[in-house]
């Protein structure tokens, strides 16, 4: 299932004033970023996803340019997965719009594999406002094209033993792994489509472009046994640093660990995670190594974990230098659930911060934000 | 030293202070009762240096002087002994005999003159109150101390005592409670955090009729009875500024019944996710509907009628939290107190003004 034209069809299905007008979704049309998102109408003009902002605003001077609101498709995203969840166990998501559901021994419950697609669709459609298009095939490189072929809204069945037919019209930057310099290699040898592939014989392509070759030779033929594999949630999130020179300076372990801290809770925002366990791991010259713990409520704040975990280090003596220090954080929930704070900071103002924090790193860089603890003082004279 | 005693009254002061002796210590003489003539009477003594407690204990007194032994083993023993005069003398290699009926044992001691000392603090300003009192103070806040060591100004009660008001409050992050009473005379304003484990002896031993004494000094916690005092060794730490985060004019309110509140409440979480027993409240004109559900059991739902006009509020809760508040509520009406699903609840008595418990929601 791969969803139509998603960030521009999100933005379209909350504003009807822009259903019907060429929406770019992306960065600042003046700025140097990419395009994220186009709307069918923008693609009219030629606009394409991952192309320079600057060149879709030329190219469509009187297009919607909006900022990505990735907590909004996020939020479409996930009731979209449940849907898919509903017709299998089995669902793979991809990116936040697109996913592989295998529908292998459904037929029971769903009817034949086609019917299950088109009540996929039809119930999207109901329950999100929004359109998606289906490839439904007997592996995932097959089913992944025929889902781009009749966009948007589309379906492309391929019937198992069809596979090199149908691959067969197709340009060969279809197949995954054929890039530019790839194709450029291929064309070079009179090939364009992938049914011209299909005519080289497997040594040849391997002669021409190694292990890639052979690769190519089986996709090209619509080969691909790679099972659907459901995304399983992390069970704990860490991070370490083994110190250039043995330590026993605390002012440094604890800077260390802030900066740790603020890694993992950027890590757990980004899965949508909070943690109610936090570790401390030390290890010491000798290499003998302690873990301690500690339970409370779930966080995602880094400015909290660290808390927590400064506490524990606090407790142990240092009977040795440390040689690596590390935090990590364990019995992961889905954020923003469960108990809310009484006391001390407000964990919902808290949580926007870290929000801003992540845009602004998720855009400029590690380096562009980070916690005044860490910023490096200048030396004093 | 050699007396005689009254088993019955003997084991009575054993109770009362050898629940202080923690199971593991770090020095060796901490395992021991301290038992000690004091004119016509034996003072037993515990410490696990935080907390201590003494009780005297009326006695024939042969001879003067004083001996630690197992406190576990000694009571231990006493409970077993029939209800008979019981002698106790110390012998010269610090060992005591301990004779009951035809009953006799040999219990091997320390010398007493390394066991911590248990004493008051000379500036100590009683308050006096009625045990009930106290009893009912800490039955309405201990429940909410907090189980996170991390968080150790929470791990106790904060006394408060300024003027005629005294107040107890106890936090643990999630919920609040505080119970405030009109008791005798204090002197200047004073406050201290006392220590859970203080906390739950002085519930322990205090009993029904009796007034007790407190103090609060800049380091110790104080309690005296006749024949009896605890000391606990204040917790040091800033306790949270609890009168800001108890919500002031919420919107919402609702007079319910006590009794038909923890039933459904209690119905309902038996279908709640076991760790946080989440229990989603639904107030609408004339309903408060209660539900719960988990992934793997299935769900739960109860609807009381009530008398509320306002608008419609979903708010979910720990409804350990909610029966916790309400359990120290002695009568039938309790009002609760609220403005939307992030916000604080508020639970009260209608008839005592003294006691509010805050409980931060969760969000389901």
């Amino acid at each position: 299932m791969d969803m139509d034209a998603f960030y521009a069809s999100v933005e379209q299905r909350d504003r009807p004033e822009l259903r019907g007008r060429p929406v770019i979704v992306g960065a600042d049309p003046k700025g140097r970023g990419v395009v994220s998102a186009a709307s069918y109408e923008a693609r009219v003009f030629g606009v394409r996803s991952a192309m320079p902002i600057g060149k879709a605003a030329r190219l469509c001077p009187d297009g919607v340019f909006l900022p990505v609101d990735m907590d909004k498709y996020a939020g479409a995203s996930r009731q979209i997965m449940g849907i898919l969840g509903d017709f299998s166990p089995l669902v793979e998501p991809v990116s936040v719009d697109e996913a592989f559901v295998d529908l292998t021994g459904t037929a029971s419950l769903f009817g034949p594999a086609p019917e299950a697609v088109r009540e996929i669709k039809r119930r999207i459609r109901a329950e999100t406002g929004l359109t998606a298009s289906a490839g439904l095939a007997a592996n995932k490189f097959i089913a992944k094209v025929a889902s781009d072929l009749k966009k948007p809204d589309g379906l492309v069945i391929v019937e198992a033993g069809r596979e090199a037919e149908f691959l067969a019209p197709l340009p060969i930057e279809r197949l995954w792994g054929v890039g530019k310099a790839t194709a450029k290699d291929l064309a070079a040898l009179g090939i364009a489509t992938i049914g011209q592939l299909q005519r080289l014989s497997r040594a040849t392509l391997v002669a021409r472009l190694g292990d890639h070759g052979a690769g190519l030779h089986d996709l090209a033929f619509g080969r691909d046994d790679r099972p659907v594999e459901p995304w399983t949630p992390p069970k704990s999130m860490g991070a370490e640093t083994t110190f250039e020179r043995d330590t026993t300076d605390r002012a440094r372990l604890d800077t260390t660990l802030r900066g740790q801290a603020e890694r993992v809770a950027r890590e757990l925002r980004a899965e949508r995670l909070a943690a109610a366990r936090v570790t401390l791991k030390l290890r010491f010259a000798d290499f003998r190594t302690l873990t301690r713990s500690h339970t409370s409520d779930p966080t995602q704040d880094g400015l909290e974990l660290y808390r927590r975990v400064a506490i524990l280090l606090a407790r142990e003596t240092l009977v040795q230098p440390v040689r690596l220090i590390g935090v990590s954080a364990s019995a992961l929930t889905a954020e923003q659930t469960g108990q809310l704070g009484l006391l001390g900071d407000d964990a919902v103002r808290r949580e926007r911060l870290s929000r801003a924090v992540d845009r602004i790193t998720d855009r400029f860089g590690l380096d562009a934000i980070r916690p005044a603890a860490l910023v490096r003082r200048p030396p004093r004279d | 030293m050699e007396v005689v005693l009254n088993r019955d009254a003997f084991l009575k002061g054993l109770q009362m202070v050898q629940n202080i002796v923690e199971p593991r210590q770090t020095l060796p003489i901490l395992a021991n009762v301290l038992l000690e003539t004091d004119g016509e009477t034996v003072r037993l003594t515990a410490t696990d240096l935080e907390v201590g407690a003494r009780v005297a204990v009326p006695a024939r007194v042969a001879g003067k002087g004083a001996i630690t032994v197992s406190a576990r083993k000694l009571t231990e023993i006493v409970k077993e002994l029939p209800a008979a005069d019981l002698s106790l003398r110390v012998q010269d290699n610090a060992s005591v005999s301990l004779k009951c009926g035809s009953a006799s044992y040999k219990l091997v001691g320390m010398a007493p003159d390394d066991f911590p000392p248990v004493v008051p603090s000379a500036q100590a300003a009683w308050i006096r109150l009625e045990a009930k009192t106290l009893r009912e103070m800490l039955a309405a806040t201990s429940f909410a101390i907090s189980h996170d060591e991390t968080r150790y100004a929470l791990n106790g009660v904060l006394f408060a005592l300024a003027g005629k008001d005294a107040r107890l409050v106890a936090t643990d992050g999630h919920r609040l409670a505080l119970a405030s009473r009109t008791v005798g005379n204090v002197g200047a304003a004073v406050t201290g955090i006392v220590p859970r484990k203080a906390v739950v002896e002085i519930q322990r031993v205090l009993g029904a009729g009796e007034e007790v004494q407190i103090a609060v000094t800049e380091n110790q916690f104080l309690l005296q009875m006749p024949n009896f005092l605890m000391t606990a060794r204040l917790i040091e730490g800033q306790f949270p500024n609890y009168e800001a985060v108890i919500p002031k004019g919420h919107p919402g309110k609702l007079v319910i019944s006590r009794t038909a509140l923890a039933g459904a409440l209690r119905r309902v979480a038996v279908m709640a996710e076991e760790r946080n027993k989440p229990v989603k409240f639904v107030l609408a004109p004339a309903a408060l509907k209660l539900s719960a559900s988990s992934a793997d059991l299935g769900e739960a739902e109860e609807t009381l009628d009530v008398d509320y006009g306002g608008a419609e509020v979903t708010i979910g809760f720990n409804s350990r939290y909610v029966l916790d508040a309400i359990s120290p509520i002695e009568r039938e009406q309790i009002v609760l107190e609220f403005k939307d699903g992030l916000s604080p609840g508020v639970i009260r008595s209608v008839e005592d003004e003294g006691y509010c418990c805050v409980i931060m929601p969760m969000r389901i």
